[in-house]
């Protein structure tokens, strides 16, 4: 089983969201962040297009031959003492975790951020059997301290302000010793490393997640801004690496040409400060790393999608950029998608992941305005998939029977035109004929999640169609 | 039994339409395809001619937050790292890696700067190092582990002053890859593609330097191509 998802929701979350100002004040942070950033950086690189042309069909190649370039990877990385592990589910990967763990009877176990452990619940898992998780990813850290999730693939602590973050520490540092509430960012941030320095040298392991898998060497990268994937994969004794199916790539060269793109996409930087492949455990003579090194494969339903029209969704490098731009994710944030993955990729992905049941909201919450598509660096067509997932909806008949009413009579009148104009303009009559002297509705019988909001325009007595067909006649 | 293996690889398998054994010409070109026999595609940016390597490796340094000295002699250098301790107010020790590169050089001119070469730890405030390669178009040291030099190095010490040979700075990335695939023959626990102080932006997306790794990075440019 993966996480429980709350994506069933996603209409009271939002509306939740909408209403909180201080949720409000962080997203707003966001236009002057990441997007300008992502602008600039995009100018500076004026083959952006063709090198993301590049990337993406890198990962359509290895798609259609991934099973070689898994089995490569994984003799590679035996052949440099690294152990590889295969788990079809989140149970497996968890079981497989928590065994290696128990072998060196670990206590505590840092991580650096990995998005596939969020989506299997690996640290309620942990906790459940008695070895601690600890968060190194600043962001990832103070979601984990607040008892929160993260609400963004980069930034997990998007949704809260700096004061959100000088409160949180104050709480739970002072019993630590850090008796004074800190305002300024750069103080947060030094207190937040001083603490985790400790966690790191305490840690009996270090796991990590991995932007790719290379299969020419056998080596797993991490790509980060603060330096505690480095820290977390060679203090403790062991390093396990947890990875999707769809990470893995030809060759370092392969790895550079994605990062000239993700790179920019994510933080508007033209390089991560560090990319870091490692390889097997620490050499023979070698004075730091890990003894063991393990890689653990997972599944998760992704294999489901390899071959299918949905294969797409896996180019993704979750560089976050689809939901920076989204206008739906700008205005709810990443809690109300209910799941690991929110925005845009989430309204793609989950439904492969989780099922489209547990999720059917997701794809509908979009305007389809296409920006998430535009600027995705792995052209991964979202709209297109968002759509392939409201048809399986329909099919599987999810939406409210009144929903499916409505839209049956809908599909009914387009599909008959000259039904369609006697309906339209007898309503537009009617809606006419109660129009209030100022133009437009305070207040609509069926229509009071529009007019609780805004108002909503009266009708001029005509419809557009009657309107136009008359132009034409004058014109003639 | 069957295994998680056997199940996840025949499943992709059988969704490519792949189940029988693949052709030698199939396999042949797939492990081309792993030596490397897809150009890769540099952009402009990162393709530098020779004589422009510093300059750039210089400004994409600056660019990512790094500060940088040029010299001319590694004789310089202990007068540069005391110089650059003083001005930024940090104590007057170091921690030196004890490897053959570095043991070259001589410390003692300078008394009053406390030089220990050793492996550092997390109490070692300044670390000495030096790159494997640079890469001018990012501004990024290329770091490969060995007995000489423990990963941890680059991670634990606040500061982190890296000796970076003009000689060594390569265009991009790709050409830091084929200097190595030239001079080792085997890959290290470790590749690491550093590019300035480590950073964060997990506090309301405001740039912070210095979350876990360095919050200051020095490069000292040996100009040794004069
Ligand atoms: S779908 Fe595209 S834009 Fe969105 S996170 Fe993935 S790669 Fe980035």
């Amino acid at each position: 089983m993966t996480v429980n998802p709350t994506s069933n929701n996603f209409k009271e979350n939002a509306k939740k969201a909408l209403a909180d100002d201080n949720l409000q004040a962080a997203l707003n942070n966001l236009k002057g962040g990441l997007i300008s950033k992502r602008k600039e950086a995009i100018k500076r690189l004026p083959e952006f297009d063709a090198i993301s042309t590049r990337a993406k069909n890198i990962k359509d190649e290895v798609f259609l031959d991934l099973d070689f370039y898994l089995e490569k990877f994984e003799k590679k990385t035996i052949e440099y003492g690294g152990v590889v592990h295969w788990a079809e589910d989140a149970n497996d990967a968890k079981n497989i975790i928590l065994e290696l763990l128990k072998s060196i009877n670990a206590k505590i176990m840092t991580k650096g951020k990995t998005l596939i452990s969020e989506e299997i619940g690996l640290n309620e898992f942990l906790e459940e059997n008695g070895i601690e998780p600890v968060e190194t990813d600043l962001g990832e850290y103070i979601v984990q301290i607040a008892g929160e999730k993260p609400s963004h693939i980069i930034a997990p602590a998007l949704h809260k302000t700096k004061e959100n973050v000088a409160d949180l520490f104050h709480e739970i540092h002072s019993p630590l010793g850090y008796k004074e509430r800190q305002n300024s960012a750069s103080a947060l941030v030094a207190e937040a490393r001083s603490v985790l320095r400790k966690r790191y040298l305490e840690a009996d392991a270090g796991l990590t997640g991995a932007n790719f898998l290379v299969a020419e060497t056998g080596s797993t990268a991490i790509v980060t801004n603060e330096g505690n994937g480095d820290l977390t994969q060679s203090l403790p004794k062991m390093h396990i690496v947890l990875a999707t199916i769809d990470k893995v790539v030809p060759t370092l060269e392969d790895v550079s040409t994605i990062l000239r793109v993700l790179n920019p996409s994510a933080t508007g930087q033209d390089m991560a400060t560090y990319v870091t492949f490692s390889t097997g455990p620490k050499r023979r003579d070698d004075n730091a790393g890990p003894d063991q090194f393990h890689v653990v494969i997972l599944d998760n339903g992704r294999s489901d999608l390899i071959g299918t029209d949905k294969q797409d969704v896996l180019r993704c490098i979750r560089c976050g950029a689809c939901m920076n731009h989204c206008p739906v994710y700008g205005a709810v944030g990443g809690h109300a998608y209910g799941w690991v993955y929110p925005g845009p990729i989430g309204a793609a992905l989950n439904p492969a992941l989780i099922g489209i049941e547990k999720s059917h909201h997701l794809p509908n919450a979009s305007t389809f305005c296409g920006r998430c598509e535009e600027v995705c660096p792995m052209q991964i067509p979202l709209p297109k998939i968002m759509r392939h997932w409201r048809n399986e909806e329909w099919k599987k008949k999810i939406p409210k029977y009144s929903v499916r009413l409505v839209l049956k009579l809908w599909l009914f009148l387009v599909l008959n035109p000259v039904l369609y104009r006697i309906v339209s303009s007898i309503f537009v009559r009617i809606l006419s004929f109660f129009s209030p002297q100022k133009g437009y509705f305070s207040n609509l019988p069926f229509a009071s999640g529009w007019t609780s909001v805004r108002d909503f325009p009266a009708p001029e007595g005509k419809s557009f169609l009657s309107q136009w067909e008359e132009e034409h006649d004058d014109n003639k | 039994m069957i295994t998680n293996r056997e199940r996840i690889l025949s499943k992709i398998k059988s969704n490519l339409g792949k189940e029988k054994d693949r052709a030698k010409i199939d396999i042949d070109i797939l492990e081309a395809r792993l030596k490397g026999s897809m150009p890769s595609l540099i952009p402009k940016r990162g393709i530098i001619q020779q004589d422009k390597l510093l300059e750039k490796f210089e400004s994409s340094a600056r660019g990512v937050d790094s500060s940088v000295s040029i010299i001319d002699d590694l004789s310089e250098i202990p007068k540069e790292v005391k110089y650059y301790l003083t001005q930024n107010n940090i104590a007057s020790k170091i921690v030196v890696l004890p490897n053959k590169e570095l043991d070259s050089i001589d410390w003692n001119k300078y008394p009053t700067l406390e030089v220990t070469k050793k492996f550092p730890d997390e109490k070692d405030e300044t670390v000495f190092v030096s790159s494997y390669v640079a890469i001018a178009e990012t501004g990024t040291i290329v770091q490969l582990s060995s007995s000489e030099n423990p990963i941890t190095s680059h991670f634990l010490p606040d500061n982190s002053i890296v000796l970076v040979k003009a000689s060594r700075i390569v265009a991009a990335a790709e050409d830091a890859f084929k200097v190595m695939r030239k001079e080792i023959n085997s890959i290290p626990r470790t590749i690491t593609l550093i590019s300035g102080p480590s950073r964060t932006g997990d506090i309301a997306l405001n740039i912070e330097l210095g979350a876990h790794g360095p919050r200051k990075v020095h490069l000292l440019i040996w100009n040794d191509t004069k």
